[in-house]
């Protein structure tokens, strides 16, 4: 099967990788960028254990095309921690004891990102409506809540501290 | 007085005792305190490492063929057009599988299994042939081109069929076997009866009680579907003769045991790894067909060979939890005092028995059914039979059959305080077993080793004003309101277990830990458990901190792989910290006494003169005259006294004397929107007691967790089947996942009341709130309608379901209601897009498929005599649809139409005869039926369809259609969502492609453009594989 060469910007480096025409993005970040963060979950779009960010926006990366990216400007949890360390999210989740098994976090982290650059001050509704794709089998959800919650006010507290 | 003051200094010396105690915890990380997880840092960065994950050189990538029948005799499998195909390596069936002895394997129920499809299948979706090849979508593609030959067999679906005269044989293999691994088989269906107590005591209480009470019940069938599937990757080394199996499990060593056995390799040479899983549950106990088939091929081929499940091939053939058919009985005084209890259950295992319960048990720990209470008499009995389902009967979230026993307790109590007329707190108050009655002895032979229910239920009914909640329900009532009060004061049974009554094929159930204390003080600790998310990197650490006194950032946990850490039976029935947490603890112990005996030597002092001062030894009386853990670590491999074994570090294999009984008391609030059943779950609280408490967070985050499966598995789980054997809803589209949206929030709280026989009198947590929970959500709605008389509706309590009973109570009628018409839905009032299809499952003595009836009207802009001059015309109506064609006309009215899909990873070829039964040009009516399936044998479907045209004048007209599906095979087990949804999307596609076609036979701009449309064919849908699955059978049908 012929590949198409397409170009991926991930995490901000570039990446040039050959794709079959059919083939899933969460494979190719996957199977061929070693990217293994991002999971598979189910193949019906509901659990989001596959969720990256395509340009400013959470996106299903088991119902893209490798080759409906191409070009595109990906996020996934591989770089969301910075030079300076972890990013607040992720401290929030370790924090409030925001994971279990581990498996949904990258998602989950992908959508609370998302969610905060949207809405850097949700409340516990539009945190709940917020990340409702995706989905945990082993938290009941409320620590995953406080730790978008803690999030939040970290970042809004450094920002805070930026411009003072 | 002097007694007094004695007591004040003792209380002010335990408090300080205590605070230092908790100030050490602190400082070491150790028991009791809310230490952050040390396995969080890779999974918050994408650093885990799952099975997918992990991929080696020349790996290849398997898949299955599955059975579309429940039930079916195989009359030929073909595989070369599989095997044709470039980058497929093999295609493995029973009969390659033969030769090495591994078409059949043995089931931890002492029944066997068929690894892949021996002469005929007896369940939906079970593993026929597994496609080798070079990735996942070579390997999907080529499951396609295998053509599979079936002869369909009546299924047996309902288990109360299971064992009527003349049901059908589902075992062949086990003809004239009439005694099975649990005793006597009385019908060639019937696994086993198993029972427990005195029956005729029990009876004699019965007929002399004053009050006595019975009710059926269902526990649907559920699953435990973890985020991550099931799946391994295998790598057999042809030179040392060496395998290593990457795999999802929950208990490795007992894997690689029975992979030793299986396949013949010494169980030195088999290498079993459970790297990181994500979530078990109970999903990942099993060995399962595609573990073996993937390590076959393994060995065949040489090189690494990767088998994963999708969701559906998860959801609807690895581990199916529950589905007991319960009748419980209650027989009491008037007052309300338990007397006696009787629980008979018809339990559906499926076509093999594959339950995982320790050996002796096949019914699980079921007989901790008399719970929380003392009754003095019981008497329990499962009767296990098979049915064309998935094989399982894993313990979900719960230990052995627990959750099940807690339920019908539960409920029966309270449908006995409703009997008498009594609060539902009250009952339970009366009949607790006391705190001084502990240990207890049930009526069903377990001794229960440590409560206080009383204080539990006390605690929580004070911190939610149980006695306002109960007035507010009244007042509601009186309102027209619905609310309902769920209370559930559970017991489980736990930390499987003394190895003189559990195994797991022979293995004792003990655990394992061993402890290396490094020369610098830290720490690795290996056990035989194997963490799912459960946090026992953390747990384990804090344990052996507190014990060893020493920090627990310098401890290592590691388990899984069976290469280095010591053998133990695993992680289910929340046993980790009962069984290998006390090892842990008592191996700790054996290094302190080692580092006792150093200490003495390194201080000059005589063993006996020293104490354990949390983080070293100290001269009794002499606090200044110590030693720490970090400066006996060093002397231990430096100087040591004569005679010593240098080093510091030890095994302890532990086998309890006991289970340990962790309990709780959870009360639940619903409100319930009466005209449509929905529920608000407005508080659940939960109080548990687990014993000693070592991580409050990982506690509370276990109970969080075990509290939403609660949610679920009442509110909305289930695995139902039709008449068929097709499994309804097996993916995401149909079974309940809660959203953060639904969930409700927890409140938790705790007692502590340590086991008494546990090292460091800890019980287990993991699973306590998934047992408690589920029976107090079912008791807040059935208290809910208990108001209105119902005694117990089953779950899941879906708002569909709690509306029906609203429904059926006339509940939902609202005064002005009586004064509407009914809607009654008008074709000419219809929308473009029509009424939603009704998907129906049919009940399942039927033998029928589910059926899809789809009514549908379409505006059409074209003068009706055009529109019907199509419509007569079927090859122009055929070619609306996307890659379908008329092969052949086979007679007047007949014809054989074929559907060729290639879109995504899949190619397949539908092809069926069409029969058109009517043209009724008077009224532009046509009616034809067809069936058929898919070349492989996959689904098959049958339609029969009436199509008309009516003229709307002035150039106008519409198509109205109406047709009736029956779905068999794969395709029904996309459920009724799934169908609804694509059929609708379907059928929008071909009117456009009718309308072009129309439209095209005109003049003018519009007709040129359709023209063109139509000579581009119909536009192939870009969608998911499983999608397209449905849609191209949908077609394929026609």
């Amino acid at each position: 099967m012929a590949k198409h060469a397409i170009t991926l910007n991930i995490n901000g480096q570039q990446m040039d990788v050959a794709v079959d025409s059919r083939e899933l993005l969460i494979h190719t970040l996957r199977d061929r960028l070693r990217l293994t963060g991002a999971h598979i979950g189910c193949e019906t779009s509901h659990c989001g254990a596959c969720t990256v960010d395509i340009d400013g926006a959470s996106v299903k990366s088991c119902t893209v095309l490798a080759l409906q990216a191409q070009g595109a400007d990906i996020r996934t949890v591989e770089g969301l921690a910075g030079s300076e360390g972890l990013h607040p999210i992720q401290e929030g989740f370790f924090e409030e004891h925001g994971l279990q098994c581990g498996f949904c976090t990258p998602g989950m982290l992908l959508r609370a990102w998302r969610l905060l650059q949207d809405n850097p001050n949700p409340t516990e509704d539009e945190i709940r409506h917020g990340m409702a794709g995706n989905l945990c089998r082993c938290t009941g959800y409320q620590n995953i809540i406080r730790a978008v919650q803690h999030a939040s006010e970290k970042m809004q507290s450094g920002e805070t501290a930026a411009a003072e | 007085m002097a007694s007094d003051i004695e007591e004040v200094e003792s209380t002010e010396s335990t408090e300080s005792a205590e605070s230092e105690a908790r100030e050490l915890a602190d400082r070491l990380g150790g028991v009791g305190c809310r230490r952050k997880r040390t396995e969080d840092a890779r999974f918050i960065q994408g650093k885990g490492n799952y099975v997918d994950d992990i991929q080696m050189p020349g790996m290849v990538y398997g898949d299955f063929v599955r059975s579309p029948h429940a039930h079916a005799r195989i009359k030929s499998i073909n595989k070369d057009k599989a095997l044709a195909t470039p980058g497929v390596h093999a295609v493995l069936t029973a009969e390659d599988l033969e030769p090495l002895g591994l078409h059949w394997m043995p089931t931890l129920a002492g029944d066997k299994q068929m690894v892949l499809a021996d002469g005929k299948v007896c369940f939906q979706n079970q593993e026929v042939a597994m496609v080798i090849a070079d990735d996942r979508y070579l390997a999907a593609d080529a499951t396609e081109l295998v053509e599979v030959e079936y002869e369909e067999l009546d299924p047996v679906v309902d288990p109360h069929q299971s064992m009527a005269e003349g049901a059908p044989v589902i075992r062949d293999d086990l003809a004239g076997v009439d005694e099975g691994a649990h005793g006597k088989r009385i019908h060639h269906n019937h696994i086993f009866t198993w029972d427990v107590g005195d029956a005729d005591a029990t009876d004699k209480v019965f007929s002399e009680a004053a009050v006595t009470v019975k009710q059926d019940m269902l526990y649907p069938r559920v699953h435990p579907c973890p985020l991550e599937t099931c799946g391994c990757v295998a790598s057999f080394d042809k030179v040392k003769g060496e395998l290593t199996v990457h795999l999802t499990s929950q208990a490795p060593h007992v894997v690689r045991t029975v992979f030793s056995t299986l396949s013949g390799i010494p169980e030195s040479k088999v290498h079993i790894n459970a790297p990181d899983i994500g979530g078990g549950f109970g999903n990942k106990v099993g060995v399962y067909p595609g573990y073996v088939v993937a390590t076959v091929a393994s060995i065949v081929l040489g090189r690494p060979v990767k088998w994963i499940e999708d969701r559906i091939e998860n959801l609807s053939t690895t581990a199916f939890a529950r589905d007991y058919h319960m009748t419980g009985e209650l027989a009491a005084t008037e007052d309300g005092k338990i007397l006696g209890l009787r629980a008979n259950v018809l339990a559906d295992h499926g076509a093999f028995d594959s339950c995982a319960d320790p050996s002796k048990w096949p019914a699980g720990f079921f007989n901790i059914c008399t719970g929380s209470y003392d009754i003095k008499t019981a008497y329990a009995r499962v009767d296990g039979v098979y049915t064309n389902k998935a094989p399982g009967g894993v313990a979900y979230r719960c230990s052995f059959r627990v959750t099940e026993a807690c339920y019908i307790i539960e409920r029966m109590i309270d449908v006995l305080a409703e009997h008498l007329g009594m609060d539902k707190a009250e009952i339970r108050l009366k009949n607790f077993i006391q705190p001084e009655q502990f240990p207890y002895q049930s009526a069903l032979g377990w001794e229960y080793d440590s409560g206080d229910y009383p204080r539990a239920l006390k605690q929580v009914m004070e911190a939610c004003d149980y006695d306002g909640l109960r007035r507010e329900q009244k007042e509601k009532r009186e309102r027209g309101e619905i609310m309902g009060i769920g209370l559930c004061t559970f017991t489980e049974i736990v930390g499987a277990g003394p190895s003189r009554n559990c195994d797991i094929l022979g293995v004792g159930m003990f655990d394992s830990a061993e402890i290396r204390v490094h020369p610098t003080g830290s720490v690795i600790a290996r056990m035989g458990t194997k963490t799912q998310g459960q946090g026992h990197e953390t747990t384990y650490g804090q344990i052996i901190a507190t014990e060893l006194g020493l920090p627990s950032e310098n401890i290592i946990i590691e388990e899984g792989n069976t290469d280095t850490a010591p053998y133990g039976l695993g992680t289910y029935g929340s046993r980790s910290t009962p069984v290998a947490g006390a090892a842990t603890a008592q191996a700790a112990r054996k290094i302190r006494d080692k580092a006792r005996k150093i200490a003495a030597h390194l201080m000059e002092v005589s063993e006996d003169d020293l104490e354990w001062s949390g983080e070293g030894f100290r001269v009794k009386g002499v606090p200044d005259q110590s030693t720490d853990m970090p400066t006996i670590a060093w002397a231990a491999y430096n100087n040591v006294p004569e005679g010593m074994e240098p080093g510091l570090e030890a095994v302890d294999y532990y086998d309890p004397p006991n289970m340990t009984f962790p309990f709780g008391a959870y009360l639940c609030v619903v409100d319930i929107d009466r005209y449509t059943g929905e529920t608000t779950i407005r508080r659940f609280y939960a109080l548990d007691d687990c014993g000693t408490r070592i991580n409050p967070m990982v506690i509370e985050g276990q109970v969080h967790g075990g509290l939403c499966e609660a949610f679920a598995v009442a509110m909305g789980q289930e695995l139902p089947f039709d008449g068929a054997g097709n499994i309804q809803g097996a993916s995401l589209m149909d079974y309940f996942l809660p959203t953060m949206v639904e969930t409700p929030r927890w409140e938790t709280d705790h007692t502590i009341t340590p086991s008494p026989h546990h090292p460091i009198g800890a019980k287990g947590v993991g699973e306590s709130s998934h047992v408690g929970g589920i029976p107090c959500f079912s008791n807040a709605i059935n208290d809910a309608m208990n108001q209105f008389g119902v005694s117990h509706v089953n779950m899941p309590h879906n708002a569909f379901r709690v509306w029906r009973t609203l429904h059926e109570l006339e509940l939902d009628q609202r005064p002005e209601a009586a004064n509407v018409e009914p809607y009654q839905p008008t074709r000419e009032a219809a929308p473009e897009s029509g009424s939603p299809a009704s998907v129906q499952s049919p009940d399942k003595a039927s033998g029928k498929g589910t059926e899809i009836t789809i009514e549908r009207n379409y505006p059409l802009d074209v003068p009706a005599d055009d529109a019907w001059e199509i419509l007569q015309d079927i090859e122009k109506v055929t070619a609306c649809m996307p890659g379908a064609s008329i092969v052949e006309q086979t007679g007047d009215t007949t014809y054989v139409g074929e559907m060729k899909l290639k879109v995504g990873p899949v190619t397949s070829a539908f092809k069926g005869d069409i029969e058109v039964l009517g043209v009724d040009p008077e009224n532009k009516e046509l009616r034809m039926t067809g069936s058929g399936g898919d070349s492989k044998g996959s689904s098959s479907a049958s339609m029969s369809l009436t199509a008309r045209i009516e003229d709307k004048g002035a150039g106008r007209c519409e198509l109205v259609g109406s047709t009736r599906i029956e779905l068999k095979g794969k395709l029904a087990s996309f459920g009724g969502r799934m169908l609804e949804n694509v059929s609708d999307r379907m059928l929008q596609q071909f009117v456009d492609s009718f309308r072009d076609r129309v439209a095209a036979g005109g003049e003018g701009e519009q007709a040129e453009e359709a023209r063109r449309r139509v000579e581009e064919g119909p536009k192939s849908m870009n969608a998911l594989a499983m999608v397209w699955q449905v849609i191209k059978s949908l077609f394929g049908r026609k």
